[in-house]
């Protein structure tokens, strides 16, 4: 049986804050040193698992973001929902749109996690303005 | 929709910090229901309800209701 107080949502609303900081600052910092490593390593196994270690931080905001949401209350869910939707519907437009222009126009290549930062960057801006609405 | 949260809140000289926690919700969403830029859920309303000890009608007001009446 799970005996851990719930926390309040401001309580939550904090911790969460401060694990994506910590979680983004390992991204940051598992980023550059394996974009280093990989450079000086063959393909195989050792490339693939150094490709794959900067995600690591990010299934861990992952987690916390979950958490966060179950413990938030119905103003802050909302807010962060919304946001969420909106971030989605216009990462998945520009990538559909972005994808036809490369394969068909010429367009020059993008990396597919650049949707992973425009998710979040979208997410992160309309939160806010969705804040300021309620303020 | 209007409301006297606010007014009630004041009346027991609880600060927002405090009625947050009493109703388990965030500072923000406090605010955002004194401002009246957000409307609680039902179930929200409830816990208000019975934590001021009035009825919702008392603290609650549709926008309609609040309107003078036309002459």
């Amino acid at each position: 049986m799970n005996t851990k107080p719930r926390l309040s949502p401001d309580a939550a609303a904090r911790r969460h804050r401060t694990h994506v900081i910590v979680a983004m600052t390992l991204y940051l910092v598992t980023l550059l040193i394996c974009t280093k490593l990989l450079k000086a390593t063959p393909p195989g196994a050792l490339q693939i698992t150094l490709a794959l270690v900067p995600t690591l931080p990010v299934i861990w905001v992952m987690g916390s973001l979950y958490r966060f949401l179950m413990q938030a209350d119905e103003l802050q869910r909302r807010v962060h929902l919304e946001a969420l939707a909106v971030a989605a519907g216009i990462t998945a437009f520009f990538s559909l749109t972005y994808g036809f222009l490369e394969q068909f126009a010429g367009f020059p290549h993008i990396a597919a996690w650049w949707t992973f930062v425009l998710i979040d960057l979208v997410w992160g801006a309309y939160g806010c303005v969705l804040w300021c609405r309620y303020k | 929709m209007k409301n006297r949260i606010h007014v009630l809140r004041a009346e027991r000289r609880w600060t927002q910090a405090e009625l947050a926690e009493r109703l388990n919700v965030s500072r923000q969403t406090i605010n955002a229901l004194e401002t009246e830029k957000y409307d609680p859920s039902l179930q929200l309303a409830f816990s208000i309800s019975r934590l001021f000890g009035r009825p919702m009608d008392e603290i609650f007001l549709f926008e309609a209701d609040a309107a003078p009446p036309n002459p």
